[in-house]
């Protein structure tokens, strides 16, 4: 069966990439192909009869030919099969472009805009793109390939997460004094579209000039695949490669606002460094970036300096909550299981989220997952619902969440689903125009939820 | 001269027989000469041409022959009676082939004779497949149009019919009950789902939970809805199904069968196109037991040597 | 090359797997040995510091493995044919020790349940 994407080809005229590999198709041919060697002229043909006596000699010699030897190229690079598995890939040239409007930031908190497709800011000059890049905003299997370039759909939901950037925006307008802070969970099913609106969020937040501070991916954090270490003042286990990663991704998106960001006293990073008052925040990350042994302390400063008056506006996201109120698979000393919230990261996180801490002004985001099994505990806290009692229920877990906002992600409305499904019309996702009858379809077996409404737009009914 | 006497007498049997079992048939085939085969009928006897022949348009005389034939044509086929019976209804379809029909599922409903009263028609054993090729063909008949349904095939049919017996228990005909409400079993491996399904604008609870909730797979979702889908009416009802056992597939296409049927509850015009979809064919199929001896229900373990 | 427990160990290997090398070292023992020293399941050798790696091959010392752990197994079985026990004597026809028929199938026992005097 030929996926449907396929027939467009037909249609459109075949641009290649610049920058993709060229996907090598042998399509049935009975042409010789050009790379293939020209047939050699033959030469005079050799005659026995003029030397006889070398032609007996090659018969009675067993001529053994002496083979290369080969040293087999691995197929990949060591490294290379992960970045090829990580790789995000933006846009598509054998797509349909469909002109719709930029998610600007005065789109924050829009009500009119609901149900409308917008395209990310991506203009000449515009880097969100690439700084939503370095944030890791976009994940592989969003279906970012599919399309001419990113775009997204402005929900109800959305204007629920604008209408808490909007309050910080106001607050930062009147010229206010006093610490806001808005905090607020994602929650739904899977494929519900969480990661795409802390993708929106993000978008708003670094046009706004904010600064940014992601974890794409909570799990990262707990399946002890980077190197942790016990701080004893804070009874937190460190991890500074992944900190490090962290800063790294932070000072790419946010160079110019953290270039403005000066320090108010001067900080003591690690042993022996020293960053003075007045330097900006750049030259901190910087140095830190180079030397793991510096990054928590880095983040510290960056973290309170955030929380002094005069401070820029953070967005602070985690992206799959449920990965951190799980066990972690990290050991301590006695082999018992670190608990997530022993971890120096997703601690710092939920101080936030919890209000234990907070930003000067800023908004903190984080979306659950529904990757993860078993998070009794959390779906308790977030749904309220009746638990049993013979359960045992993790106490930090609710307590780690509370005060924050949770903003039920659901299914999209008819609406939404209407301007969706017209999107990928226009890209030339599906087949056929879409009519009432395909749409009542495609609505009703992917009952509203984004990811099915992909899907059942993408494959053919048997 | 024994043989002769029998052969004579036999000749006798078929022809009064025949004439007393098949009198409607015979007297209602149509005046027209019949078909190319008729011909082939060796009787010369002056009995048999008033038999098979209409009785207002008698046969052009023919020479009498001097050699005694069988009555009937099907005299060598082992049942005469069974085969004059058929190759007259072949005839009656014969010449109402042209006439327009209606689809099976809107024929007016009959009750044909079993093959016992069958057996008491025919006045021999029937195989049960020699049967069928008679049912086959009265069904074929029955489908004509009722409109323009010719008199004397009405009369034939009539003759295959079991009379209606009041004191049996009519099928309950289902109706939406006053609450707007159609309800409908289906099953399916082990599942079975119970259904309501009203007019509403296309939301679905399974169970309690949303569709989204209790159907992960998009092809399950798909199973469910399927009936609604095929009929274009995905928007137009509401779905409350309450489903038990099985597996997630069996309890959706277990849902699928209940929707179809409460469907047809609310539109019985739809049956073809749901029937057309597979919608309301009850797959009974059901995993087959495992056996003693066997290491599943019909693998053997290997055959070892000694 | 680095030098763990008087071994050369690549570069290059997983901790984990290096330690799990070692005879008597199972991965229940080397994930502990692991929590004990802060090291991570995709650690490798060139990530460990030359402190940890003396730390770590200390805490090996502590414990019975490898040839120390051999030996004391066959001491114990040693022992057994001393003291003349059922299955010392099993031990020194290498039979199965532990009840199992004989007819058929006992090549473990036939190369496990030897007398190894030196080792």
């Amino acid at each position: 069966m030929v996926p449907p994407i396929l027939w467009r080809c037909l249609r459109m005229p075949h641009i290649i990439h610049p920058l993709k590999p060229r996907l090598c198709l042998h399509n049935f041919t009975t042409t010789p192909p050009f790379s293939a060697k020209p047939l050699k002229p033959k030469g005079p043909p050799t005659s026995s009869k003029m030397n006889p006596g070398k032609q007996r000699m090659q018969s009675n010699k067993v001529h053994v030919k002496k083979k290369p030897i080969l040293v087999q190229k691995p197929a990949y690079e060591v490294g290379q099969r992960k970045e090829l598995r990580k790789r995000i890939v933006l846009s598509n040239t054998n797509a349909i472009p469909v002109v719709l409007p930029t998610m600007t930031a005065d789109l924050i908190g829009n009500e009119d805009a609901a149900g409308a497709m917008f395209a990310l800011p991506s203009g000449e000059g515009d880097t969100i793109v690439d700084r939503l890049r370095a944030l890791e905003a976009f994940q592989t299997k969003q279906h970012w390939p599919f399309f001419y370039r990113p775009c997204t759909l402005f929900r109800r939901e959305t204007v629920e997460v604008g209408r808490l950037l909007e309050r910080v925006v106001k607050w930062e307008a009147a010229g206010e004094d006093g610490r806001v802070n808005e905090r607020a969970i994602l929650h739904g099913y899977y494929g519900c579209g969480r990661s795409i609106l802390l993708l929106q969020a993000m978008t708003w937040a670094l046009q706004k000039e904010w600064i940014v501070i992601a974890i794409p991916n909570a799990q990262d954090l707990v399946i002890g695949h980077t190197e942790y270490e016990f701080e004893g003042s804070s009874h937190l286990w460190l991890q500074k490669a992944s900190t490090t990663d962290l800063l790294n991704r932070v000072l790419k998106a946010n160079r110019k606002a953290l270039k403005g960001m000066k320090l108010s006293q001067s900080y003591r990073l690690g042993r022996i460094d020293e960053v003075r008052k007045g330097d900006s925040m750049e030259r901190v990350l910087e140095t830190a970036v180079l030397d793991p042994l510096l990054a928590w302390d880095a983040f510290n400063v960056l973290l309170g300096e955030l929380g002094l008056p005069g401070s820029p506006p953070a967005l602070f996201t985690l992206d799959n909550l449920n990965q951190i109120s799980i066990p972690s698979k990290y050991r301590d000393q006695a082999f018992n299981a670190i608990h997530s919230h022993d971890l120096a990261l997703p601690n710092a996180f939920l101080a936030y989220l919890s209000g234990k801490r907070g930003f000067h002004k800023g908004v903190i985001l984080a979306a659950t997952s529904s990757k993860c099994s078993r998070t009794l505990a959390l779906d308790a806290a977030l749904e309220c619902r009746e638990v049993d009692p013979y359960e045992r229920l993790d106490p930090r877990i609710g307590p780690s969440i509370e005060g924050a906002q949770i903003i039920r992600v659901d299914s999209l409305s008819k609406e939404e689903a209407k301007g969706l499904m017209d999107y990928y019309n226009q890209s030339g996702i599906m087949k056929d125009p879409v009519d009432i009858a395909t749409f009542n379809e495609k609505y009703a077996v992917s009952a509203g939820n984004p990811r099915d409404l992909f899907g059942t737009c993408l494959r053919m009914r048997q | 001269m024994t043989t002769t006497a029998t052969f004579l007498q036999r000749c006798h049997r078929a022809l009064t027989e025949i004439h007393r079992l098949t009198p409607q048939l015979t007297s209602q085939l149509p005046g027209k000469p019949l078909h190319p085969h008729r011909p082939r009928s060796l009787t010369t006897s002056p009995a048999s041409t008033a038999l098979t022949t209409s009785f207002s348009q008698p046969l052009p005389e023919v020479a009498p022959r001097t050699r005694l034939t069988p009555l009937s044509p099907s005299y060598y086929t082992g049942s005469p009676e069974y085969y004059d019976n058929l190759l007259a209804l072949q005839d009656l379809l014969r010449s109402h082939e042209a006439l327009p029909t209606i689809h099976g599922d809107e024929a007016p409903e009959v009750q044909w004779k079993t093959i016992d009263e069958y057996r008491l028609i025919i006045g021999d054993r029937v195989k049960p497949s020699r049967y069928n090729k008679v049912i086959r063909i009265l069904d074929r008949l029955n489908r004509i149009d009722p409109a323009i349904m010719p008199a004397e095939t009405k009369a034939a049919l009539l003759l295959y019919t079991r009379p209606r017996n009041p004191e049996l228990k009519r099928r309950v005909e289902r109706t939406v009950d006053n609450f707007g409400r159609a309800y409908a079993i289906g099953r399916r491996k082990t599942a079975v789902a119970r259904v309501f399904l009203v007019e509403g604008e296309g939301q679905t609870l399974v169970n309690g939970l949303p569709i989204i909730k209790k159907f992960s797979r998009i092809h399950d979702r798909e199973s469910v809805l399927w009936p609604l889908v095929v009929t274009n009416r995905a928007d137009k009802y509401n779905v409350f199904a309450v489903v038990k056992g099985g597996g997630k597939t069996g309890q959706a296409e277990a849902c699928t069968l209940a929707i179809a049927r409460a469907l047809r509850i609310h539109e019985p015009a739809l049956k073809h196109a749901l029937r057309e979809a597979g919608c309301i064919t009850v797959d009974h199929r059901q995993v087959e037991r495992k056996k003693p001896g066997h290491l599943k229900a019909r693998k053997m373990p290997a055959w070892v040597k000694r | 090359m680095v030098n763990l427990y008087g071994v050369q160990v690549a570069e290059n290997q997983l901790v984990h797997k290096a330690l799990r090398s070692f005879f008597g070292i199972g991965h229940s023992v080397a994930d502990r040995i692991c929590a004990k020293f802060s090291i991570h399941k995709t650690a490798r050798i060139s990530q460990l510091t030359q402190p940890k790696v003396t730390a770590i091959t200390l805490e090996m010392t502590k414990m019975v493995i490898d040839t120390e752990l051999k030996r004391k197994i066959a001491d114990n079985v040693i022992r057994l044919k001393d003291i003349g026990t059922y299955r010392g004597k099993r031990h020194a026809l290498g039979l199965p020790v532990r009840g199992q028929k004989t007819k058929k199938q006992i090549v473990c026992a036939r190369r496990f349940n030897r007398l190894r005097t030196n080792i």
